[in-house]
């Protein structure tokens, strides 16, 4: 009976387990197992290579550009999606008439398709037709100007996170009880001193959770430059993905593409554990 | 223990991207089959109808495309039209399913896990995919059937030469070509008339181009409110140019990697990339050529371009745009040098088709695969989706003839693919990713002026060289 209780929450676990199992860890320690290897482009392993082939892709200008390329989106796009759905969600908090027609609006994102989304920007990024260009008044060559191809990309995926972090934060943020906000009226606290001091702290495990999923999220981005840019101009928008994908598909290199996969994991791993250090200073489950 | 507790559990939120990169096996052995001798069964007996069938029952057909919107639609109304018509007298049903863009890519993952149960029995697949794809231990040429001589609806001779060889390696043709197109120039012909030069008599060379941009582009104040030329030159268009002059150049040795693995690029040794380079400078000295595209069918529609280059597949979409706002026209791919006699590649798709071991599928995939070359369905695809008819005989028909009398754009990329020389090719040269990328970079360095003529030749002769050298020694058998 006993032995019986202690087995009985592993097999709860064992469905999941199984299926990590099968198209997650297998196929993982198998990745890791052939960057040791130079494999052909049929996918066979012709010899031992040891640490070449992280050597290779490490001592490549286009790899190294593409770590570049992914920090910038990753510090342009997760902080700034979350940023902006807080401010939403802030605004959106109290409950009126309106709210559904709002609420619906600004969580609209979240339904749109990241190609549908791509190729309407790529429409307003236009520098001669674009909607952007006609609106400022300015003429900025959006996506084929190398300085600022990362930051046009980036804000397509601000815009297409915003729904998914707004709806979060509202529900977080209606969460807060309501005396608490009383208590913080009646001492004279004004919005910003609200936000900052009961509300940000409450929240903090949803913020944690958005962070989280964000950062892993933008870490293995690839869909936008592969819909819009091909990792152009001169390589200012080639991800760390996208060129494990040009690799493996467009140059049937699997050596840089299995050594590049492995070094992205890594840096989505240790972005992770940068992250949960947060955790244990700044998100208060209480 | 906390501390080993968050470590592994943000390992495994993210374990699943290191297999990201997963998608390679040691097995690469298919179930191997010989070509088959056709079912005979069926030949024997009953009414002349009935001895066309294959089998008693209904023989099945996967088929994999890569055609979206328009296309898609255009190639699902042949394969219906075939079950309905060819498919129904041999007692065959196709079952069409798109696969994304890149089908040769979901083949090769297929392949490298050694999963040769899931493949298609017939393929669509860029031209590009051939030397992969005939490696597989289960593909069957189309010239291996026609040396069996069975069951032929398409003869080899109605398949347009050049065509053919586009989808041709080590000697054999390898898929049936199906949606093909050339490259043209596009030009608006009430901005040349404007301009003071002749609509009808567009240019026919690079220097020539360079001379109508200046006179077309026209400029408020600094700014260029409507350009001469948009063209991206990336590896499609540099192969073209490079591949037209003379009588034909191969780009790579082994003739540009169709008689076996290419090695390097050949056209800095033999001088032609150069000469390219001296001519495409008088189109950057003009100061109206876009280097770059950003929405090149739109701006072309909206007038901000007078001349374009791009693919003849573009013509319906343009048909689309433009209507009835401005005459515009098509006109051959200006040559690098007058006296050029080359031409252009042929681009675009083939049909492939693979033996699983059942000789009742391959007879009917071999019959579905010729089927889509036939007059019938190329007739009907072509005029759905713009692609150029690779059927010789169709050209003769007079539907053919009615509809390009009544599509002049046609005209030009019909008349010149059939009259380019069939070695003129875009080069399998594998590593298409980074020659494309490389020509992409260096070439718009050049137009930007941030590259000189000589550097910009070196630098795309030796990266290319470099990358196509790391290939082989990995592959080379």
């Amino acid at each position: 009976m006993k032995k019986s209780r202690k087995i009985e929450p592993y097999l709860y676990i064992l469905p999941a387990l199984l299926y990590f199992t099968v198209f997650s860890f297998y196929p993982f320690l198998k990745t890791i197992g052939l960057t040791f290897f130079t494999v052909n482009a049929n996918g066979q392993v012709k010899a031992f290579a040891g640490f070449d082939n992280y050597i290779h892709v490490l001592t490549d200008t286009a790899f190294l550009r593409s770590v570049w390329n992914t920090l910038v989106y990753v510090v342009l796009a997760s902080p700034l999606a979350i940023f902006i759905a807080l401010i939403l969600a802030v605004l959106a908090n109290k409950k009126t008439r309106t709210s559904a027609v709002y609420e619906t609006m600004f969580s609209l994102t979240m339904a749109m398709s990241m190609s549908v989304t791509a190729m309407i920007f790529k429409i307003m990024y236009n520098p001669n037709i674009g909607l952007i260009n006609k609106l400022l008044h300015v003429k900025i060559n959006w996506l084929n100007d190398p300085e600022i191809a990362m930051v046009s990309v980036s804000l397509i995926s601000v815009w297409l996170n915003i729904g998914f972090n707004f709806l979060f934060l509202l529900a977080a943020i209606r969460g807060v009880p309501g005396e608490l906000l009383e208590s913080a009226n009646i001492d004279g606290a004004n919005l910003y001193q609200k936000v900052r001091s009961v509300i940000l702290p409450l929240i903090s495990p949803t913020v944690f959770f958005l962070i989280c999923s964000s950062l892993a999220k933008n870490i293995i981005m690839a869909g936008l430059p592969i819909i819009l840019t091909e990792g152009g101009p001169k390589g200012s928008t080639s991800t760390m993905i996208y060129y494990m994908y040009k690799q493996a598909f467009g140059n049937m290199s699997y050596n840089d593409a299995y050594a590049a996969a492995v070094i992205t994991f890594l840096f989505t791993l240790i972005a992770m554990l940068v992250s949960f250090s947060f955790e244990k200073k700044g998100v208060h489950y209480s | 223990m906390k501390k080993t507790l968050s470590f592994v559990m943000a390992a495994g939120l993210i374990l699943s991207l290191g297999a990201c990169g997963q998608g390679a096996s040691t097995k690469t052995k298919a179930p191997t089959a010989a070509v088959p001798e056709p079912t005979t069964a069926a030949q024997t007996t009953g009414t002349p109808e009935e001895t066309k069938r294959i089998s008693d029952k209904d023989v099945e057909v996967s088929f994999w495309h890569h055609m979206e919107g328009t296309n898609a639609s255009a190639l699902e109304t042949a394969v219906n039209h075939f079950n309905e018509t060819t498919g129904k007298e041999y007692g065959i049903v196709v079952t069409p399913s798109f696969q994304g863009s890149n089908t040769a890519e979901k083949l090769n993952t297929l392949a490298q896990a050694g999963d040769w149960k899931n493949f298609p029995d017939v393929c669509q697949v860029a031209s590009a995919g051939i030397p992969a794809i005939s490696g597989y231990d289960l593909f069957v040429a189309p010239e291996d059937m026609y040396a069996k001589g069975e069951d032929i609806l398409l003869p080899r001779e109605s398949i347009i030469a050049n065509n053919a060889r586009t989808f041709t390696y080590k000697d054999k043709l390898c898929a049936i070509p199906f949606s093909n197109s050339t490259i043209l120039l596009y030009y608006n012909k009430e901005l040349f008339k404007a301009a003071g030069l002749d609509p009808e008599n567009p240019p026919k060379t690079i220097a020539e181009m360079a001379d109508a941009i200046t006179k077309l582009t026209a400029k408020d104040g600094n700014e260029v409110t409507t350009y001469g030329l948009n063209v991206q030159v990336k590896r499609y268009q540099l192969v073209n140019w490079v591949g037209g002059e003379g009588d034909f150049n191969f780009i790579g040795d082994n003739e540009g990697g169709r008689a076996g693995l290419m090695s390097k690029v050949t056209f800095g040794e033999d001088g032609s990339l150069m000469t390219y380079l001296n001519e495409w400078e008088k189109v950057i000295a003009t100061g109206g050529y876009k280097p770059v595209e950003d929405n090149i069918n739109e701006e072309f529609a909206m007038q901000l371009s007078a001349m374009a280059i791009m693919s003849s597949a573009r013509i319906a979409k343009l048909n689309d745009l433009i209507g009835d706002s401005f005459e515009w026209g098509t006109a051959p791919f200006p040559k690098v040098n007058a006296e050029d006699k080359g031409g252009t590649a042929v681009g675009g798709s083939g049909i492939v088709m693979f033996d699983k071991g059942n000789a009742d599928e391959l007879r009917a995939s071999w019959i579905f695969q010729q089927y889509l070359g036939g007059e019938d369905a190329q007739y009907d695809f072509c005029t759905a989706s713009g692609y150029i008819p690779m059927n010789k005989d169709l050209y003769e028909e007079e539907r053919m003839k009615t509809y390009l009398s009544e599509n002049t754009a046609m005209v030009a990329a019909v008349d010149q693919l059939m009259a380019s020389n069939p070695n003129v090719q875009e080069p399998f040269d594998i590593v298409t990713g980074d020659i494309n990328s490389i020509i992409d970079e260096e070439m718009l360095a050049f137009a930007q002026g941030t590259s000189d003529k000589q550097t910009t030749h070196d630098n795309i002769v030796n990266k290319c060289n470099e990358k196509l050298e790391a290939y082989v020694k990995v592959n080379a058998k």
